[in-house]
């Protein structure tokens, strides 16, 4: 072996990203959702460097926005065992993980990421989703409360509350939940999924006006693709007219609960 | 003032007396004799068929005053047929010393086709217990002839659970009931899903693969039929209401929801919006499901509905709804309140997260401990055998006990009810019923590819209790459908009902069952036949078995 290539392999020893380019690129790509020229940039990165853990992360995103599942999971598990104190690579991991339902599997990556990154929200937010889809609802409350204080800032994500507001709701602890579900709304008047969460809320509350108004709320905001499905609405709309006496409208709701084809999300 | 004080006095005795007794289980399956493997011929390619058998029935069927068990049991697939001892149904014969003897082949009543499910009832009001078994392609109704044999009747009575056109229907839990309280029971027969093997489909990957989703197959209309008497029933399906709903009903269990005197019918459905139909007066039923809150979770999506017992576990006079449902369900329990409709209270009841991971069958509402407060029991255990190989969830489990706390909320106490409810296993129906008459609630449970386990309640300071066995004069003779309502001497007041079809495709014992805790009497137990007769009586001493004849 010549001296440069020995020094070469010793330079991709200290550092396996060395040889990669563009890499801050091909994560801001990613992050605008510009597949193609993420995917451009990720292999390039991969062909000089093809052990890097970051540009391996990248990879793994790119995969699982190109609807190649098993493939990013490999991508990301390779960089977690080449980087194994890489916090990045197991945040990925972790929402991999999240979303294909392996809650457990899940938890042990987060567990590791609010390790390295206690400050990082989003990390306990995950965390406490996936303990709360185990029915671990101890763990789930605290990794929420270390959310929300991690949240704490000028722009704070209101997805955190209104998680933590429908965690309060099913302890049947309605007025901290209004508390957080109030914020959550304040914070994106305009999504679906907070106004039907507060709805529910209120309707548990026998606050059936206010119900109504989250409902009729909810309603008018369409999301075909997101959380919360039309049938969902028309069944929260048709017990809370019912509650209310208007025979018509809770006639008409729970015909349509009973009519909309439930969206298969396997 | 003097009485109320008297009444707050013993009550507060009630309370201190409260002590929890840790409910204990015990698997008494290799010394009684029971030898039952649930059959479900397994295949390489995971037929929807093979994860969703193995009802259980616990009725006397000698009237010797001893529970007996029946088992139904699967076939070989694709042929569907019984071709073999290990696929037959078996009836087990309670000796009275805690072994049972198989009595299948002197009984008649091993069975044809791919079993799912059992209900148990005296249909024609002679004394002697009967028994319908649920099928995939053969329902069979079998006559107690009284002498220790059954005679399958299923053609004669015209109950074969076919639709008009004569197809057979994919049939899983059954349950007797007189719906138009004319004094002879009905039947209601829940139906599953258009399969065959035929139309078969195979799901998850080759070497591990999966029960496919019921949302792959097109689901099926109820039945019921309408008992004319004379042996003989009447396809009622369509002019009463049923056959409109098509659904995928997994179980089916009854009590009636608003104290109106007729009994409702509630069907759990995989995967789609439960059933609650609404008994109009004995003459039709409406699909309330949606109006009345059972219809979906409080998130407003359905459930892999699969267990369910429509019984007071609030003991507030109205019967709540509790079923079993697949890992990342909760199992949902609606509580049914005093305007008239119910509310979802999984989660307030603290069942929500202790249920969560887990898969459950067979259910049954019942107080383990006679301490006055309903335990749920669940038969758990995923649906798909290959599961585990995809990392979500476990296919074999625990069996699990919430105790009841009252006012509706309940404990897992699972982990201190002794080893046998430590066992994973593919558990799947369950029933209940006193075994050895001690005054403790029994459950047997079968298990695919086990032995059954006949699980024997030890409960080491358990409560007083009373057994109630109502026989019905002008109502049908088994009294399905009578409410009961018990106060205690302390004051205490309870209420339950007498049903057979509890749990998953499986029938428990119709005596009514209530622990007393410390009350060693009932000062008061009122009855409500089926026939709108009211009975009332007075001073009963605790620690037996009354039995009842209607007025």
């Amino acid at each position: 072996m010549s001296g440069a290539l020995a020094l070469a392999a010793v330079l991709v020893a200290a550092n396996p990203c060395a040889g990669a380019r563009d890499l801050k690129a091909a994560a801001e790509a990613v992050d605008k959702g510009e597949l193609a020229r993420a995917d451009y940039l990720t292999s390039l990165a991969l062909a000089l460097a093809p052990d890097c853990p970051d540009a391996l992360v990248l990879q793994g995103r790119v995969l699982s926005l190109k609807g190649r599942p098993r493939e990013a999971r490999e991508a990301l598990e390779k960089a977690v065992r080449l980087a194994p104190a890489n916090a990045e690579a197991r945040y990925q991991l972790g929402i991999w993980l999240y979303r294909a339902l392996l809650h457990a599997e899940a938890v042990r990556q987060f567990e590791k990421v609010v390790a390295l990154r206690p400050r990082d929200a989003r990390a306990h937010d995950y965390l406490a989703l996936n303990l709360e889809a185990l029915g671990e609802a101890e763990g789930a409350e605290r990794a929420y409360r270390k959310a929300l204080a991690a949240n704490a800032g000028p722009s704070p994500d209101p997805f955190f509350d209104y998680y933590y507001g429908r965690f309060l709701l099913k302890q049947t602890r309605l007025e901290e939940s209004r508390a957080h579900l109030d914020r959550a709304v304040a914070l994106h008047p305009d999504e679906r999924t907070v106004h039907y969460e507060r709805g529910k809320l209120n309707l548990a509350r026998k606050d059936y006006p206010a119900a109504r108004r989250d409902a009729e709320r909810a309603l008018s905001l369409k999301d075909p693709a997101g959380p919360v499905a039309d049938v969902q609405v028309y069944y929260l709309l048709a017990t809370v007219y019912a509650r209310l006496g208007e025979a018509d409208l809770a006639r008409k709701y729970a015909e349509l609960s009973r009519t909309t084809p439930i969206p298969d999300r396997r | 003032m003097g009485s109320r004080l008297v009444l707050g006095l013993a009550l507060a005795a009630w309370a201190a007396a409260e002590r929890p007794a840790a409910i204990q289980l015990e698997d008494r399956q290799r010394a009684s004799g029971i030898r039952f493997v649930l059959d479900n011929g397994t295949t390489p390619d995971k037929a929807v068929i093979e994860a969703v058998l193995g009802g259980v029935a616990l009725f006397d069927f000698d009237n010797d005053g001893r529970l007996d068990v029946f088992f139904t049991n699967g076939a070989r697939i694709p042929g569907l047929r019984k071709d073999d001892p290990r696929f037959w149904n078996r009836l087990y014969r309670n000796q009275g010393d805690g072994t049972f003897r198989d009595v299948t082949e002197s009984a008649g009543v091993r069975g044809e086709g791919y079993s799912m499910g059992a209900a148990a009832a005296d249909f024609d009001n002679d004394g002697w217990t009967d028994l319908y078994v649920t099928g995939v392609n053969r329902n069979i109704l079998y006559r107690n002839q009284g002498d220790g044999t059954f005679a399958d009747v299923t053609e004669r009575a015209g109950v074969a659970g076919t639709d008009a056109t004569g197809k057979k229907l994919w049939s899983v839990g059954a349950a007797w009931l007189d719906y138009d309280n004319d004094g002879d029971l009905d039947l209601f027969v829940a139906n599953y899903l258009d399969w065959s093997p035929e139309n078969n489909k195979v799901c998850g990957a080759e070497g591990k693969r999966l029960s496919c989703s019921p949302t792959d197959y097109a689901g099926l209309p109820n039945l019921l039929y309408r008992n004319d008497g004379g042996g003989r029933f009447t396809d009622v399906s369509a002019a009463a209401g049923i056959a409109a709903h098509v659904g995928r009903g997994m179980s089916v269990a009854v009590a009636d929801a608003d104290g109106d005197g007729f009994v409702d019918v509630f069907v759990a459905n995989d995967q789609l919006r439960n059933f609650l139909f609404h008994n109009a007066g004995g003459r039709a039923f409406m699909e309330t499901g949606v109006e009345s809150g059972v219809a979906y979770t409080e998130d407003g999506v359905p459930v892999s509905g699969m267990g369910a017992d429509f019984r007071d576990v609030d003991q507030d006079g109205r019967p709540d709804v509790f079923l079993t449902a697949l890992s990342g369900e909760p199992f949902p329990l609606y509580r049914n309140t005093a305007e008239g409709f119910f509310v979802p209270a999984t989660h307030p009841s603290g069942l929500g997260f202790a249920t969560l991971m887990m898969s459950g069958w067979g259910t049954g509402a019942y107080d383990l401990d006679n301490d006055g407060h309903k335990e749920l029991f669940s038969a758990n255990s995923h649906v798909s055998e290959n599961i585990d190989a995809y990392g979500h969830h476990r296919y074999r489990q625990a069996n699990a006990i919430f105790r009841g706390l009252g006012g509706g909320r309940f404990r897992d106490v699972t982990a201190q009810a002794g080893a046998a409810m430590q066992r994973a296993r593919a558990h799947r129906g369950c029933a209940f019923g006193d075994l050895d008459g001690d005054g403790r609630m029994d459950v047997v449970v079968s298990v695919i590819g086990e032995p059954a386990e006949v699980l024997y309640n030890t409960t080491a300071g358990a409560g007083h209790w009373l057994g109630l066995r109502l026989e019905g004069t002008k109502s049908n003779r088994d009294a399905i459908g009578a409410t009961v309502k018990l106060t205690g001497e302390s004051g205490r007041i309870q209420y339950n009902h007498v049903t057979t079809a509890v749990g998953y495709a499986s029938a428990s014992d119709k005596q009514v069952h209530f622990g007393l805790g410390p009350d060693r009497s009932a000062t008061e137990i009122e009855i409500r036949w089926p026939s709108g007769a009211r009975q009332v009586l007075r001073n009963v001493p605790a620690d037996q078995v009354l039995k009842v004849r209607e007025p």
